[in-house]
């Protein structure tokens, strides 16, 4: 698969990953942009590779979790957009857009757990490898994850789990 | 309030990743960029500007040892030559700067007084961002490669196509002098106010900027708010000066 290829047939579905990532519609075009240059310069490696596209999600994933480090300013913030919500299910979008916003209150790594769990759909083998860590690891921050979502909608959750 | 599944948040997902930008459009940006790139990856001016710049950075320490060389310790130590050199040049050649260090490898261009000048920022060399802010924007231009150097004043055209503020025309649309440039260092961020003079909301993501390179299009970020602009004029649209060139 050529770089021209990948961009033409898999591109979407990065930027789909990278705006539920950084919960940030701007952000997630500048990690994506940043990463396919890098990519481009080394994509006869990348090519060779079994999951090209596993490995520039990989390359998303590690742009998104330094982007504090080398960009401070431009950390993303919760942006709920009026104007993405339907008049009709008003109610549905306020609670999905308050829920993205507590994801995106939670440490980076905890964020990236739960999207490549529940939005890319990977095992916690599968994120363990993307990360760089040990699955247990991967489990930790998914539990955490989860139980802080939990906690500041429902304290009570807390206690029965 | 203890409703929520994991289902919840697999629909949150799915639902945010509707909003994704175009893909046409990162694409475009993404080929824009890795060709300026090739083209930038070797300037023919650039090695013979670090050969110059190292040769000075090495000979010119290495030639005040030699002609001072049998100075006492007193003038090694900052006696009457001493003072005219950076510290690091004082006392022995050990003490030049690196060869990986920025003061060797700033790209450097003869300019017309025989001296030397900085480059202009070229697109390929700094990240461009303009987030929204109330009615207006702000501007950041960080630099990822060599000091370089930006017109303090940028023109933008916001939207891109429509009529320039800043430097490049007036009001009126006559030519205005060019504004004077400063130094943008390597990692640095030059950050300029956009404002809408009418108090109403700029519209249209894709914004046009020349900071003396050229222009670029950038796409503004974050939430919009309040009235949107009707009508758009080249007074329509006030951009201050770059804050953070030297």
């Amino acid at each position: 698969m050529t770089f021209d290829e990948f961009a033409a047939t898999r591109l979407d579905a990065v930027l789909r990953f990278a705006v539920v990532l950084t919960n940030d519609k701007g952000l997630a075009e500048d990690v994506v942009q940043e990463v396919l240059i890098r990519a481009h310069q080394r994509w006869a490696q990348i090519a060779e590779m079994e999951h090209p596209e596993a490995y520039v999600r990989k390359m998303v994933v590690n742009e998104f979790l330094s982007w504090r480090r080398k960009w401070a300013r431009y950390v993303p913030q919760a942006e709920i957009e009026p104007e993405q919500r339907q008049p009709d299910h008003a109610e549905l979008q306020a609670e999905r857009s308050t829920l993205l916003a507590e994801v995106a209150k939670l440490p980076r790594r905890q964020r990236a757990v739960l999207v490549l769990r529940y939005y890319e759909g990977l095992s916690d083998a599968q994120i363990a490898e993307v990360l760089g860590c040990a699955e247990t690891t991967v489990r930790g921050y998914a539990f955490r994850g989860l139980a802080a979502l939990r906690i500041e909608l429902a304290p009570t959750m807390r206690e029965s789990t | 309030m203890s409703g929520r599944s994991e289902d919840d948040l697999r629909a949150a997902f799915a639902a945010k990743a509707t909003e994704a930008p175009a893909a046409s459009d990162v694409a475009r940006a993404v080929n824009q960029a890795v060709h300026q790139g090739r083209r930038r990856r070797r300037p023919a001016w650039l090695v013979p500007a670090v050969t110059a710049a190292a040769a000075v950075a090495v000979g010119v320490p290495l030639a005040i040892t030699l002609t001072h060389g049998g100075n006492s310790s007193k003038e090694k130590a900052g006696g009457p030559v001493a003072p005219a050199l950076p510290s690091a040049g004082r006392s022995s050649l050990a003490a030049a700067p690196p060869p990986g260090s920025a003061r060797s490898l700033t790209p450097q261009l003869p300019a017309e007084g025989g001296g030397t000048v900085q480059a202009t920022c070229r697109p390929t060399e700094v990240t461009v961002n303009l987030r929204r802010a109330g009615t207006g924007a702000t501007l950041t231009v960080t630099s990822r490669g060599p000091v370089c150097r930006l017109d303090r004043r940028p023109a933008v055209q916001w939207p891109a196509g429509g009529p320039t503020s800043g430097p490049a025309t007036s009001a009126t649309g006559q030519p205005v002098p060019k504004p004077a440039t400063g130094l943008l260092a390597s990692g640095a961020t030059a950050t300029a106010a956009v404002r809408s003079t009418a108090g109403c909301m700029l519209t249209g993501d894709l914004v046009r900027v020349d900071w003396g390179a050229g222009p670029v299009e950038v796409r503004a970020t974050g939430a919009s708010a309040g009235p949107t602009c009707t009508q758009v004029g080249a007074d329509s649209v006030q951009v201050g000066e770059f804050s953070g060139l030297s």
